[in-house]
């Protein structure tokens, strides 16, 4: 089930009312009913791949109580490397086999050698990278003697299946949001509304500015050898803020739906185009996953201790694995290096966390130098998404060519509704600027009930004007 | 608990009025001036036309790549180009056109391909801007099936007039449509036609996006098709349905979908009368789309069609 059909706008009041009303005195009726309407939600979709996220949860939650009953080091590294092996293995086989067998066969052809291995004719079960990792972090927590495991299945497998975060995140860790199915939830008003709030803004980015920059760049990366090269920069940047409003939209609607249901979900954007450096756009974009990253992989690898070759084999490594993450193409994984390549001498040179507060903190507007960093960031990040969203390598470097015509001057030729997203973006990053030091992107002050209430209405209404059906959130597909 | 509940349905209440209240209350100048207004007039002509008679029926593609008066002319028959934008809704035109066919009339059915794996077919926000501000009479023909597919669109109308409210007061005052002559209801001949592109420059045409046959099919389409067929066949009307012309890039890129359509077609017995590939034509007799000839392809076009009657009909 989409967030963004009709379905959901249905399944979200029901799922409310009856959670609230009908098995809210029971705590464990509380998981059993989350988990059954989690399961629900995902069937909406296919029900036949239910069985993937059930085997990851059985598998996860066993090894979990099998690593409590051994105390051997060498008995507790079989136990967690099975895990692992089996659930990246689920997670090869759906996601990146036919990327294998392609590429051997392509390296074989290479030297004239004729391979017929067999593909496999299935579809990516939509967001098994993201429950993979969860559960992982989970067994990986235990084997650290970082989490106790849990005996209670049903806590566990709705820990698992949560609809709210289960198909695009945020990833959560379990040492987060596991102890919430233990604890007794009651509704609070302030939290209830301000998931509300969150979840419009959500919305807002994801029909308002996602789906009207989507369509221009669905166009332009379709016909970008016959286009001009200012409507190339124009698809480079409107893709910029697709994905932003698309995937820290979904985001937004996630958290502020499980703040409905008395949950605490961990923040995944922190308005990263008001990064001033390459490192702290990394601490702001997808920051459960960054995280993950960092802490399951960097880390162990020796993160930036040791020498300077070793640091940069490791940030080459989780930026590799990162862009690979995305999805099985080479796309993905020349954007992981490209952001490798523009991390590195911020690392090397100490430089990496020169900006950790909030940008312009407690001005109206950035000075100057910040404005500049600012948008040298942006520019950076949007030069790099093109190879993300283009087709194949060599579509991206077609596209970068063309862009460099001399064209770039003329008219992008797209037509009198290009203002449109223009002016949705600007309306977004506005709000946004004058939130950022808050949690999500719309905060209203408590005060002025009657210009809040109309603003709430003003944006429900731009997202029905705006709404487009079956428009897909681009984080499915991960 | 109670606070929150009481605030979200009063909000949700204040919503439904104000898009529900947009429908009914704010007029939109833009749309009474655009093609979509043209539509009252296609009917009251075709009305007019006696026995014996071609009706053209599709979406923009056949609203802007047919010369009637040219099929006129070859098979001495009176023509009427009843089609409109694609987003009407094949149902809506077929339902209000076909009451007015009778024994011996061609219902030449030509319906893009959108129409089958899309809301399309039911109508989107073109046919609720036909509905609440062109033709309010014909809100009682649509049906319930219809309505559940309508009501999204009719919601999107309803707040699209609020939000674009600086814009439809600036269209009321001024008294001047703001689109291009060739969106306007002026842009038709006494057939039905658009004409008015068929003299300008062709714009940049942009290649639909490949786009793979997935589930979501709309079975609709190809059922309701196959009803107004055999309704339309047991009245005595001779039926054709064709391919529509369809922009070869774009044509490559939905080729797997097309050669479903055109497969499940011939399954339930209401097969094209010529291959998809006859109507795809090359990119540059496109005008702004790639649904949309310019007057050097609704030549070759109509030349096509001309044919393909002749052989219907055996003249």
């Amino acid at each position: 089930m989409l967030f963004n059909s009709i379905e959901f706008l249905l399944f979200l009041p029901l799922v409310f009312i009856a959670y609230w009303f009908l098995v809210q005195k029971s705590l464990k009726l509380q998981n059993a009913f989350l988990l059954a309407v989690s399961y629900l939600f995902y069937a909406w979709w296919d029900w036949r791949y239910l069985f993937l996220i059930i085997f990851c949860a059985a598998l996860n939650y066993y090894s979990g109580i099998a690593l409590s009953k051994v105390s051997s080091t060498r008995h507790r590294k079989i136990i967690l490397g099975t895990a692992i092996v089996l659930s990246i293995g689920l997670l090869g086989i759906f996601k990146y086999y036919n990327f294998f067998v392609d590429n051997f066969i392509n390296a074989f052809a290479s030297i004239g050698v004729d391979l017929h291995p067999r593909t496999l004719n299935i579809i990516l079960p939509v967001g098994i990278s993201f429950f993979t990792f969860q559960t992982l972090s989970y067994t990986i927590d235990v084997y650290r003697l970082r989490l106790r495991p849990t005996t209670d299945p049903i806590a566990f497998f709705t820990f698992v299946a949560f609809f709210p975060q289960l198909v695009a995140g945020p990833i959560e860790r379990a040492s987060n949001l596991l102890p919430q199915f233990f604890e007794s939830r009651k509704f609070s008003y302030p939290l209830a509304v301000d998931g509300m709030r969150q979840i419009l803004w959500g919305f807002f980015k994801k029909i308002v500015v996602a789906d009207n920059c989507a369509n221009f760049v669905d166009q332009i990366f379709t016909n970008y050898e016959t286009l001009p090269a200012s409507s190339l920069v124009i698809g480079a940047v409107f893709f910029s803020f697709q994905i932003y409003g698309d995937f820290s939209g979904y985001s937004d609607i996630a958290i502020g739906t499980s703040r409905l249901f008395g949950f605490n979900l961990m923040r995944n954007f922190g308005f990263p185009y008001f990064t001033r450096d390459i490192a702290e756009f990394w601490r702001h974009w997808h920051i459960s996953l960054t995280t993950w990253f960092r802490d399951y992989l960097y880390i162990p690898l020796g993160g930036s201790r040791g020498g300077k070759a070793l640091v940069v084999r490791n940030t080459f490594i989780i930026f590799l694995v990162s862009g690979f993450w995305h999805g099985a193409n080479w796309t993905f994984i020349v954007w992981g290096l490209v952001h490798a390549t523009f991390f590195l001498p911020l690392l090397l040179s100490g430089n990496n966390r020169n900006h950790t507060g909030i940008v312009a903190e407690h001005q109206l507007l950035p000075n100057f130098k910040t404005l500049v960093k600012m948008f040298i960031t942006f520019v950076l990040v949007t030069l790099a998404w093109i190879f993300f969203r283009a087709a194949n390598v060599g579509e991206a470097f077609n596209y970068f060519s063309r862009m460099l015509d001399p064209s770039l001057l003329s008219s992008p030729g797209l037509g009198s509704k290009l203002f449109i997203p223009f002016l949705y973006i600007a309306i977004m990053l506005v709000i946004e600027w004058f939130n950022r030091s808050h949690e999500h992107g719309f905060f209203a002050p408590a005060k002025m009930k009657v210009a809040r209430w109309a603003l709430y209405l003003l944006l429900a209404l731009m997202c029905i004007a705006q709404y487009e059906e079956k428009q897909d959130f681009i984080y499915f597909q991960f | 608990m109670k606070r929150f509940v009481t605030y979200f349905l009063i909000l949700t209440a204040l919503l439904i009025i104000l898009v529900v209240g947009a429908l009914y209350l704010i007029p939109n100048p833009l749309v009474r001036a655009s093609v979509l207004a043209a539509f009252p007039e296609k009917k009251e002509r075709l009305a007019s036309l006696k026995e014996s008679k071609i009706v053209l029926l599709g979406g923009s593609n056949v609203d802007f790549g047919m010369d009637s008066r040219r099929i006129q002319d070859s098979l001495d028959m009176d023509v009427m180009n009843m089609s409109m934008v694609g987003g009407v809704g094949l149902d809506y035109l077929m339902r209000q056109s076909l009451p007015f066919l009778n024994e011996g009339d061609v219902l030449v059915l030509i319906p893009e391909y959108t129409n089958f794996y899309s809301a399309v077919y039911f109508g989107n926000i073109f046919l609720a801007a036909i509905l609440f501000d062109v033709a309010p009479e014909t809100l009682p023909d649509i049906k319930m099936r219809q309505w559940k597919s309508l009501l999204p669109f009719a919601a999107k109308y309803g707040a699209s007039k609020i939000t674009s409210l600086p814009i439809l007061i600036k269209a009321y005052i001024s008294k001047e449509p703001s689109t291009a002559l060739f969106h306007s209801k002026e842009a038709y001949n006494v057939h039905g036609d658009n004409e008015m592109h068929w003299h300008l420059e062709p714009q940049l045409v942009v290649t639909e996006p490949y786009n793979p046959m997935n589930n979501d099919l709309n079975d609709f389409s190809f059922e309701g098709i196959r009803e107004v067929l055999l309704a339309a066949k047991a009245n005595g009307i001779k039926i054709l349905l064709l391919p529509p012309c369809y922009h070869q890039s774009s044509f490559e890129n939905q080729r797997e979908a097309i050669s479903f359509i055109d497969e499940k077609l011939k399954k339930q017995g209401t097969p094209y009368f010529v291959t998809p590939e006859r109507y795809r034509m090359a990119d540059s007799l496109f005008f702004d789309t790639y649904y949309h000839l310019n007057k050097q392809g609704v030549d070759l076009r109509t030349t096509y069609v001309i044919e393909d009657l002749q052989r219907a009909l055996g003249k």
